[in-house]
């Protein structure tokens, strides 16, 4: 009986903690999610699902320090805002934008060439990058997630994260030369 | 500004690496930054009734989750304990040698159809001796010797019961496809019975196996089991 009452009790800490952590995130997830789907239903559909992911990760999100908190849950509510995005649009063109610039997987030249206004630039070309990769970059490099991690996190395959991690890479370092070769 | 040319694919990768590490880590530093307060967020935008209901159904949820599961958490533990306090009182027992004497000696084998008996260990106590039941049903008689261990008797409608016995140290087979199997314990000897399920089968036989005193005794036959016990007990 003890038991019972003290696994209810544990149990109703973490509850009120995870209410907790909705009432003090909420608005901010709404907001970035507004900046994605531009429509207040879909944005607040965006932060129920993105909740929703946040109980199921709980232990998860009550290890993480009060810096890494509202990145995670901000990143997990663009996750979602830009799967309810492209649920509600017949083609992306974001999407397409990158998908078609991407002709090969190879990494093409034989010599790298960054400018040491490189980073700057990186930086910029990052701003633009679609959602789809920097969502996958920040939970590998802002939450210092785990390529399983990111893979339950997304509900893709682990395949998949690798593949758009390394989509991301070779596309900004294409755009990043291509950047360069114009300005020579 | 010059441009720096790295002609090592290798450190080019190290480089790049390390500066869209970076530049994430910074641009969503920037992202961040970049949403306005709590308290200004809560001016600019309201969430409706729908969202705050679903939020509340979520939690109500998961609560009703949380509890079933710590219902089953609880069950699995008691589940458990009582296993391992089944667990202690077995190996509690063990010390006992009777105890011992009467489970750890034979090693039953169940197989699809049959099953096999062999002894743990070799007969320590064995002293050559000759067996016989004290017990006979009504009108049973002795008709044959099976060797010099075996006998089988008849009644007048031909029902024929044989009692055997011979040292422990073989291995004994009993077909089990159709059969009952019990257990009786009676002065720390343990009877394994095999009663058929297919009655008025004449062809189908009941059978009691028992380890004592360094031998293996059966008794079998197409007769009521409650006979056969009284027979095996009656072998001294």
């Amino acid at each position: 009986m003890f038991f019972i009452m003290l696994s209810t009790i544990e149990d109703e800490q973490e509850r009120l903690r995870i209410a907790d952590i909705y009432e003090e995130y909420r608005y901010m997830c709404l907001h970035r999610a507004l900046t994605i789907t531009k429509d207040q239903q879909m944005a607040e559909d965006a932060v129920g699902d993105a909740f929703v992911e946040v109980i199921k990760h709980k232990e998860k999100i009550f290890s993480l320090d009060c810096n890494q908190l509202p990145s995670y849950i901000v990143t997990i509510t663009k996750n979602k805002a830009r799967d309810l995005l492209r649920k509600n649009k017949r083609k992306s063109d974001l999407d397409d934008d990158w998908e078609n610039s991407l002709e090969s997987d190879e990494i093409p030249i034989d010599e790298q060439v960054i400018s040491k206004m490189g980073f700057e630039r990186l930086l910029n070309l990052m701003a633009s990058l679609d959602e789809k990769y920097k969502i996958v970059l920040e939970m590998k490099y802002v939450l210092d997630l785990s390529t399983n991690e990111i893979s339950q996190m997304l509900n893709i395959s682990n395949d998949n994260v690798k593949t758009r991690l390394f989509r991301a890479r070779t596309q900004l370092r294409k755009l990043l030369g291509s950047e360069v070769t114009a300005n020579a | 500004m010059p441009n720096i040319i790295l002609g090592n694919l290798e450190n080019n990768d190290s480089l790049f690496e390390a500066f869209l590490r970076q530049a994430v880590i910074i641009n969503h530093q920037n992202e961040m930054a970049a949403i306005p307060p709590r308290k200004e967020l809560e001016k600019m935008y309201a969430f409706s009734n729908e969202h705050n209901l679903r939020m509340k159904k979520l939690f109500a949820a998961d609560k009703r989750q949380e509890t079933f599961a710590v219902v089953i958490k609880c069950i699995k533990v008691a589940v458990i304990a009582a296993c391992v306090s089944a667990t202690m009182l077995f190996f509690t027992l063990l010390t006992s040698a009777d105890f011992r004497k009467a489970v750890g000696d034979v090693i039953v084998t169940w197989f699809d159809k049959f099953t096999e008996f062999r002894s743990s260990q070799g007969s320590e106590d064995f002293t050559e001796r000759d067996w016989s039941p004290k017990y006979l049903p009504e009108g049973f008689t002795l008709v044959d010797t099976i060797g010099t261990t075996g006998f089988m008797f008849t009644n007048t409608e031909e029902v024929r019961i044989i009692f055997n016995y011979k040292e422990i140290d073989s291995s004994t087979s009993v077909d089990n496809e159709d059969m009952k199997y019990s257990v009786i314990v009676e002065d720390e000897i343990i009877y394994h019975l095999f009663e058929t399920i297919i009655k008025d089968d004449k062809y189908e036989d009941n059978v009691i196996v028992w380890d004592m005193d360094g031998y293996r005794f059966t008794v079998m036959g197409n007769y009521n089991i409650d006979e056969l016990v009284k027979i095996a007990l009656s072998v001294n």
